[in-house]
């Protein structure tokens, strides 16, 4: 997606998104919003695009200790 | 030199042995903080009369009689925590017994003093903060990093010689970084987290940041409940991941680490090798979703929108843009959490410790937190968690040390990942880093003509 086009669109479903939610929100938030978007967008977008379909998350995961064996359907 | 510029562990020492008074100490302390914390704001609060108390009822433990300051994170019986911020998001937070307060009081620590910390811990500067940033003594004019921000500061200004911060996604290493201190984020639930504002958390753990490894590993132990033991490392075969993680950094820093492994390396008698983990391209966003969406159940959009302006914009900026991420990202994060944790399973049958820089460049100016990389200009909330965000989203511990300094005389550090449980390793392999290089970097001071 070209760069404006993305701009574009991220505006567009931040303000609807927030609008839905009933969340009041002023211009200086906005622009905030849509910096970090700008930022952190590509990175979102690759994930959620991203080929994980063969892993599961760890059941009953443990952070303190290594994972059980990978589970891979 | 008094004894408040004497390291933690020696401060104890010295009161153990009855070759210091603790009264004495304390007042040391507290006046000291007047004199110097008015120009790195790292202490919010500090209450003479409970912290006489603490010292009047101390234990003869590890930390008797020793001046410590704990991150505005955490509830005293006295205060509850703030969180740098005008008002709490969720509900009303309670003053209380915390486990590191907890921890503190049966270790016989004085705890002297609140730690500014960046707004609601959302920030790795600490240039956001209700009572205005804390700032970095070795250039008041830098971020001293976040979210810790107070507790870096108190350190590296010789207010005292420990303090308690939280980790969620790099908080007490960014801070040890940028302040030339040394911070370690414990293995997940190694150390206490009793009454955090987030008890459902998977990433936020509370750690030492101090001037050296055996400090960290005194304060570390009294968190974790237990004495850390040391070992001399030998052998240790030490990781490196190719790509961003060491050529995305400002060139001083790629230099002073890649000279410091390689101290590192000579000092065990160990061998460097490559090494890499699937998912590394997702570890910066997930490990943020993850890390900072984990407390927004409390963020109603009915809260958000009544958070008056003293809240600051970002914050109330980035409330509203977290609600609206996608629920298959965070089911993608979590995924990304999977694959890591078993990838670097896999790594850390080859290797002992990962390494590469905590953060990708020095301390940026506090009026203007951006940092310039060879990919580009960022903000450094945006970079920072690139370079920690690892250990939160698995759950192992890192060690931020302090390697250098670059040309502007600001402090380059290298972290240390070791597989899960295993925190005494990072810290025998900081000391023999910190002995390696004749602890040039854990004994430098800032110059501390702080008062105006």
């Amino acid at each position: 997606m070209a760069e404006e086009g993305r701009a574009s669109t991220a505006h567009r479903f931040v303000t609807a998104g927030l609008e839905m939610l009933d969340l009041e929100t002023g211009e200086p938030e906005l622009a905030v919003i849509e910096a970090v978007d700008a930022l952190y967008g590509p990175p979102l977008q690759a994930l959620v695009e991203a080929e994980l379909d063969g892993i599961e998350p760890e059941a009953g995961i443990d952070l303190s200790h290594p994972p059980r064996a990978l589970e891979r359907r | 030199m008094t004894l408040l510029d004497s390291p933690l562990r020696e401060q104890a020492a010295a009161l153990a042995g009855g070759d210091a008074d603790p009264g004495e100490l304390l007042d040391a302390t507290l006046a000291r903080i007047e004199e110097r914390n008015p120009a790195v704001n790292a202490i919010v609060a500090t209450f003479p009369e409970e912290s006489r108390r603490m010292l009047a009822e101390a234990p003869r433990g590890p930390l008797f009689g020793v001046p410590v300051v704990i991150k505005d994170e955490w509830p005293l019986p006295w205060r509850a925590e703030q969180l740098a911020a005008a008002e709490h998001v969720g509900p009303a937070a309670a003053a209380g017994e915390s486990g590191p307060f907890r921890a503190l009081r049966d270790a016989g620590a004085v705890i002297v003093g609140v730690a500014n910390m960046h707004e609601y811990g959302a920030g790795s500067t600490g240039h956001i903060s209700a009572y205005g940033p804390a700032r970095n003594p070795w250039d008041t004019e830098r971020c001293p990093g976040g979210s810790s921000s107070g507790p870096g500061a108190a350190v590296a200004a010789r207010l005292v010689g420990g303090a308690v911060g939280a980790d969620g996604v790099g908080s007490i290493r960014y801070p040890a970084a940028y302040c030339g201190l040394t911070g370690l984020k414990p293995t997940f639930g190694r150390s206490t987290m009793l009454g955090h504002h987030v008890p459902q958390t998977t990433t936020i753990v509370s750690g030492p940041l101090c001037r050296d490894a055996a400090d960290c590993r005194l304060l570390g132990g009294v968190l974790f409940g237990e004495v850390l033991t040391r070992d001399e490392p030998t052998g240790l075969r030490i990781g490196i991941v190719p790509g961003e993680l060491w050529d995305d950094c400002d060139p001083e820093i790629t230099q002073a680490c890649r000279e410091a492994v390689e101290a590192l390396r000579a000092a065990t008698d160990g061998t460097l090798s490559e090494v890499d983990f699937e998912g590394r391209e997702h570890v910066l966003i997930a490990s943020i979703l993850v890390g900072q969406t984990e407390e927004l159940a409390d963020a109603t959009p009915e809260r958000i929108a009544a958070l008056p302006e003293a809240v600051s914009l970002i914050a109330r900026a980035l409330l509203r843009y977290r609600l609206l991420i996608p629920a298959v990202a965070m089911s993608k994060a979590r995924r990304v959490r999977t694959l890591v944790r078993h990838s670097l399973a896999q790594v850390f049958e080859a290797v002992d410790v990962l390494a590469w820089p905590t953060v990708a460049a020095v301390a940026p100016p506090l009026d203007n937190p951006t940092v310039e990389i060879p990919s580009g200009a960022y903000p450094a909330d945006y970079v920072n968690p690139r370079q920690g965000g690892l250990a939160n989203l698995a759950g192992v511990p890192g060690i931020s040390v302090p390697v250098g300094r670059s040309s502007d005389g600001l402090p380059i550090a290298l972290q240390l990942i070791a597989p899960w449980g295993r925190d005494e390793r990072l810290l025998d392999a900081a000391e023999a880093l910190e002995d390696a290089t004749d602890r040039a970097w854990v004994e430098a001071a800032p110059p501390l003509g702080l008062a105006d």
